[in-house]
């Protein structure tokens, strides 16, 4: 199986710790921040996040790999938005299980340590805090 | 970069060079420069009117190939009226491109933002936008851009990211042949045109002024609502049939020139006028659901790049040749040589019982491949989410992915145990890639207090994108009718080994499987 974004995605959220116990851990659903704080990363990450090509736009360069993978990931109900005002990706068990199950094993194939996610997920709880 | 990388770009550019001298240079196909202009009547947007510069280009064979060369690649096999070509849709481009900029300058009394050097070079860039195009389209694109040649020169970084057409559109305007060909039009009308600022706006890349950029140049050809966008969209939905309704006229009546708190000036809509850009968006995903994903419309794309891959593979025993040159399907560059009627052409040169005059006339006659599976919100089992995902991630473009559903597709042949009976390029894993809508994202609207805020802000069309993934979106496995219930049955297996993921019975009910099976309870 492939390494993709959606891997790299997955265990950047799997990393990322919650908020408030006992609910769903959340990132914000805002595409230019999402897009901002992954373009920021693939600047300290480039080896991490070499699967992620940027294009320089009008507003804020855009990753054609960084919507498809969350397009991926939320049409296979691993992230979610929810009410009217879908501010929030949610996510929790099936993106863990996914983690276990398949991009753990992925990512570590590709040679890319845990470590250096989980150090990927603080900045970005980080990054996207800041632009929230 | 590795040496190997250096010697695959020089050969990359020397290559793009030869086409254009080819195509562009060589003085033998080249009339004399025309005196007048030309009127030329379009079905869609009527009298296009052309200065006689524009005649001399346009008189090239680097345009008039693009009369070979379909719009939406094998769609006319399934929406018959779809038969037209990238020459009409670069007329139509320079039509709306010159809307476009007269709606914005007539907006300003004095000071027009366009100037008529600007004007030219845009007209010159919509001319040659679509200019390194190969057969098909889009569905050569995909083969072309995991050649060794093409991911050199991305990785090189020359330009910033672009799509691979678009790239070598914007090489050939560059090249040598075609640069003093402009240098002569430019003396003999006696006229100013930008043809490197020109390339860079069809990848693009916006001009500078005091360290500020002009996007709304570039959004011309290369933007949210560019012309390449509204003609493509009215002409293909014209074209299949399913006319839509956009109002162009209120989309432009408000479109100015603003500034973003950067500095950088763009292009700008009044939040009134955004009900039109809504409707275009709204169009192209109606086109994807049901033109340019129709299953049939896939079914002949897989074929088509069945022949390609063969010809990639063995390129001693399948070639094409276009004027004594044996192409090499290896090297993206030899892509522009080669066109829908090239592509067909092989046929008539072969034999009857040779295998690649009938995989060619499979293709003509709509002898298509049949779905066995379909991939689904809708056909997939709940609580398969890991699994649904690993499979839809592989709608990520790139060579690795392509090759992981070339696995998969043999994985499936081999749980059928066709191997001896058929081919692996009769299985086709299909899995499109969802519709973008950063348009919304990209473009400005004035709001009553002066600001400019993005389209999204005020309507969040990415629901739209979420409703179309839910709905919408379908992935197939292919494989010749004969065997579609041996390979239904070896698909539904394949995906619960490797992938965990279960299917309903629906995912073979809606391919038309004679016996369909579920795997959902298994």
């Amino acid at each position: 199986m492939p390494m993709t974004a959606e891997d790299i995605i997955v265990g950047i959220f799997y990393h990322i710790k919650k908020v408030q116990k006992g609910h769903d851990k959340k990132i914000t659903a805002d595409r230019e921040t999402l897009h901002r704080v992954f373009y920021k990363m693939k600047q300290g990450h480039p080896k991490l996040m070499d699967v992620f090509s940027f294009r320089e736009r009008e507003h804020f360069p855009e990753s054609t790999q960084l919507d498809q993978a969350l397009s991926n990931l939320d049409a296979a109900g691993l992230i979610s938005r929810q009410n009217l005002a879908p501010r929030y990706y949610r996510f929790e068990n099936p993106l863990v299980s996914s983690y276990d199950k398949f991009s753990k094993g992925i990512l570590a194939d590709a040679g890319i340590e845990e470590e250096e996610i989980e150090a990927a997920a603080r900045e970005f709880e980080q990054l996207a805090r800041g632009r929230r | 970069m590795t040496a190997t990388d250096v010697s695959i770009l020089e050969n990359f550019s020397k290559d793009i060079a030869g086409f254009a001298q080819e195509f562009a240079g060589n003085t033998e196909y080249r009339r004399p420069f025309p005196k007048d202009p030309k009127i030329i009547h379009d079905p869609l947007w009527g009298t296009i009117k052309l200065e006689p510069w524009e005649v001399a280009l346009l008189d090239l064979p680097l345009l008039q190939r693009l009369r070979q060369v379909h719009q939406t690649s094998l769609v006319s096999y399934v929406f018959p009226g779809c038969n037209h070509n990238r020459f009409e849709h670069t007329l139509g481009v320079v039509q709306q491109a010159q809307r476009l900029i007269d709606a914005v300058n007539s907006q300003y009394p004095s000071n027009k933002p366009f100037k008529p050097t600007t004007i030219r070079s845009l007209r010159l860039a919509a001319l040659f936008h679509d200019c390194g195009h190969s057969c098909f389209s889009h569905i050569s694109e995909d083969l072309y851009e995991s050649c060794a040649d093409m991911t050199a020169f991305f990785k090189s970084d020359v330009f910033p990211k672009c799509h691979p057409h678009e790239a070598l559109s914007a090489l050939i305007l560059r090249s040598e042949p075609v640069k003093e060909l402009i240098e002569e039009i430019e003396a003999h009308y006696k006229i100013d045109l930008d043809n490197e600022m020109a390339s860079n706006w069809i990848i693009g890349k916006p001009a500078q002024s005091s360290g500020k950029k002009k996007h709304f140049e570039t959004q011309v050809i290369n933007g949210p609502f560019d012309a390449d966008k509204l003609d493509y969209i009215f002409r293909d939905a014209h074209y299949s049939g399913l006319p839509v309704g956009l109002d162009l006229d209120r989309l432009w009546s408000s479109c100015k020139v603003g500034k973003t708190t950067d500095g950088d000036k763009v292009l700008t809509l009044h939040q009134a006028s955004v009900t039109p850009l809504e409707q275009i968006l709204f169009s192209k995903i109606n086109l994807f659901a049901i033109v340019y994903q129709h299953p049939k419309v896939r079914a002949a794309e897989k074929m088509f790049q069945a022949i390609i891959e063969e010809a990639k593979e063995k390129p001693d025993s399948i070639h094409f040749t276009i004027s004594g040159r044996k192409l090499d399907l290896n090297r993206a560059t030899d892509y522009l040589w080669l066109t829908d009627e090239v592509f067909f052409a092989k046929a008539l040169m072969r034999p009857q019982n040779d295998s690649l005059h009938r995989s060619l006339h499979d293709i003509r006659y709509r002898r298509f491949l049949v779905r066995a599976l379909t991939i689904s919100h809708d056909t997939v089992a709940p609580g398969c989410n890991d699994g649904f995902m690993q499979v839809r991630k592989l709608n990520q473009r790139g060579a690795s992915t392509y090759q992981a559903k070339r696995e998969l597709a043999s994985a499936i042949l081999r749980a059928a145990h066709l191997e001896d009976t058929i081919g692996v390029r009769d299985v086709w894993v299909y899995l499109p890639s969802d519709p973008s809508f950063g348009e919304a994202d990209r473009t400005f609207v004035r709001t009553a207090n002066k600001s400019l805020r993005k389209v999204s802000d005020l309507f969040p069309i990415h629901y739209w994108g979420e409703q179309f993934k839910n709905y919408k979106w379908r992935g197939h496995v292919f494989c010749p009718q004969k065997y579609q219930q041996q390979i239904h049955e070896a698909a539904l297996q394949v995906f619960k080994e490797q992938y965990e993921l279960k299917f309903k019975r629906s995912a073979g009910e809606t391919s038309h499987v004679l016996n369909p099976k579920s795997t959902a309870r298994s």
